[in-house]
């Protein structure tokens, strides 16, 4: 818990990376899943 | 369906204990700020579960795997512009709400444009949430009530009434801890009936079987581009496209502008846990989104091996097989219980070819499996046809209906009581938010505002638990009425809904953008952007999910530009 980010605004940008390239990543699974089984 | 004892006990056992659970949390200070916001106390993970259970209603949970049946995957796109959305929330709303230490996200804009704004922007969420609100009471009761054979007005009753006991007492703080508690029930037992859908399949079929039976049959169509051989087709409702710009709009709106999440988030001890909660939102939705539609393949997939029924809710089936279409009607089923058993020969011989990697008889399966779910869904469309013919009120859509039949021909006694339980919790977590979203408003944003007697806190605190009693009545009495009224009602409150969402959230962009547009400039904007929005979803132009999209960028576009033509000083809120 210590390691999560506080109040400032600039220790939060890698957590707002974090989410959108997970969301990158999910797309890039889901195409190949889409891919693998179709 | 058949709902035995062993299914009243489980049903009965979780709602009371999620109530009494409730009510034992209930205890808030007597004030506003407790019973609204929870004395502005609430850790992060709280906040995560608050924001997931408000979103989630009864509804996503019975259609969902319905839509996976009959649509495929594809729906899970809609969710691709939730994460980013929630990244701008944490950027740019969350800290200025929290600045502010607003009750309503509607103070804000009283703070930077004026009073008219804030009142006009209150009202359109009480009208379209207080709405909305009554029809996912009636949503679900509507389904259990036609498969259990339940009176509709006890069941809205139930549906909408037992929560209002906890809602009441307790406020928003009782709200979040009963959603932590409907939280793991629900995704417990969704679980649970993933593992007998698999379990369910014949011997020898396995997960990646099944996987790929759905997959072969065009259902694991999880990414989309929405374009055909004439382009790019704007009326598509679920593709990459419409799920990324559209639903970041929706999210963006959904979140960052309407009470019943505004209200979850502002529950947060500050900043941090706020943006944590809304973040790690942005993180697993998407894959527990994933995972809910999974299941509706995992059904297609069972389905496939199993006589599927043509039309999945029996009430209406019934209806038109004591009409004149009845012989119509019997004609189309037995065609397609024919395509049927035809299918479940070609799904052993995939499952067969799949295991001795015998390519050529995997793909001609493909081709056969494509084929069997073109001429069933034809003759799915005649038989909504007929259905409709019968009866022109009749409700012809019926994949709130998939999940349910297959839950009461497949699972054990006891696990169908759990099932019937998580959507009356499911609808519980949404409806709880909602009620207590629209009292902090009236007395908030009305009472408060427009009342020229001072109240003391315990006044106020009074007031407060009037107002949610006030509106859990006015939904149960929305959701009474729409079982009169029918899918009129329920077509017009959705549609109210995807109007307003992007104009308000462009009056909101515009508050916290562009510092130099004033008032009226954003009011008159607000309106001229409804008048488009209205137009365009009227001639059915374009799919609903860029309704947002144009809503809010008309509104940003006009108020600039009228702010120029006017040219007068702006009032930025410091």
């Amino acid at each position: 818990m210590n390691k999560l980010p506080g109040k400032k605004e600039s220790s939060w940008m890698s957590w707002y990376i974090a989410v959108a390239a997970v969301l990158l990543l999910l797309i890039i699974l889901f195409y190949f899943f889409t891919q693998q089984f179709s | 369906m058949n709902f035995q004892l062993t299914d009243w006990i489980v049903l009965a056992v979780t709602l009371l204990g999620v109530i009494l659970y409730g009510i034992y949390k209930s205890r808030t200070s007597k004030n506003l700020e407790g019973y609204f916001l929870s004395n502005r106390q609430m850790p992060w993970w709280l906040v995560l579960l608050g924001i997931m259970g408000t979103q989630a209603s009864a509804v996503t949970f019975l259609t969902a795997p319905g839509q996976a049946y009959t649509d495929g995957m594809r729906f899970v796109q809609y969710y691709f512009g939730l994460p980013l959305a929630m990244i701008v929330l944490g950027i740019t709303f969350v800290p200025l709400f929290h600045k502010l230490k607003l009750f309503t996200a509607y103070e804000f804009l009283e703070k930077r444009f004026d009073v008219k704004t804030r009142t006009l922007t209150s009202f359109l969420f009480l009208l379209s949430r207080g709405l909305s609100t009554g029809i996912s009471i009636f949503a679900p009761s509507i389904v259990l009530s036609s498969m259990l054979g339940w009176d509709i007005y006890l069941t809205n009753i139930v549906m909408g009434g037992l929560l209002i006991i906890y809602t009441v007492s307790g406020g928003a703080k009782a709200v979040a801890y009963t959603q932590k508690l409907q939280f793991v029930i629900i995704y417990a037992a969704m679980f649970v009936a993933a593992y007998f859908a698999i379990k369910a399949l014949p011997n020898g079929v396995g997960f990646t079987d099944a996987l790929h039976i759905a997959g072969k049959s065009g259902k694991l169509n999880v990414i989309t581009t929405g374009v055909n051989e004439h382009g790019f087709d704007w009326k598509d409702r679920y593709n990459i496209w419409s799920g990324l710009i559209g639903g970041f709009f929706l999210a963006l709106s959904y979140f960052g502008t309407d009470q019943s999440q505004v209200g979850r988030y502002l529950t947060a001890k500050d900043t941090r846990e706020s943006r944590l909660g809304l973040l790690l939102n942005g993180l697993v939705k998407v894959p527990l989104q994933f995972l809910i539609l999974l299941i509706g393949c995992l059904l297609f997939a069972y389905y496939s091996f199993f006589k599927a029924p043509a039309f999945f809710n029996k009430t209406q089936e019934t209806e038109v097989l004591q009409s004149a279409y009845a012989t119509d009607y019997k004609a189309a089923t037995a065609a397609y219980e024919k395509i049927q058993q035809d299918k479940a020969v070609v799904a052993k011989e995939l499952a067969q070819a799949l295991h001795q990697k015998n390519e050529p008889v995997i793909n001609a399966s493909r081709d056969k499996l494509l084929t069997a779910e073109k001429e069933g869904q034809l003759l799915r469309n005649e038989m909504k046809g007929l259905i409709k013919k019968a009866d022109p009120d009749a409700d012809t859509n019926d994949t709130n209906y998939i999940f349910l039949r297959f839950v009461g021909d497949t699972l054990p006694s006891g696990l169908v009581g759990l099932i019937v339980a998580i959507i009356f919790l499911a609808a519980w977590g949404s409806i709880a938010a909602a009620l207590n979203s629209l009292a902090s408003c009236t007395m908030i944003d009305f009472h408060q505002k427009f009342s020229k007697k001072k109240l003391s806190p315990e006044e106020e605190y009074k007031w407060g638990k009037y107002y949610t009693l006030f509106w859990g009545v006015f939904c149960i009495v929305i959701a009474l009425f729409a079982y009169n009224i029918g899918n009129s009602l329920i077509e017009a409150v959705n549609i109210l809904g995807s109007w307003f969402y992007g104009t308000i959230l462009g009056i909101f962009l515009v508050a916290f953008y562009l510092k130099k547009v004033q008032s009226n400039a954003v009011f008159i904007s607000a309106i001229i952007a409804e008048v488009i929005v209205i137009t365009v979803s009227y001639f059915n132009i374009i799919s609903f999910l860029w309704l947002n999209l144009i809503g809010a960028a008309a509104v940003v576009i006009l108020s600039l530009l009228i702010q120029i033509l006017t040219g007068a000083k702006s009032k930025a809120v410091q």
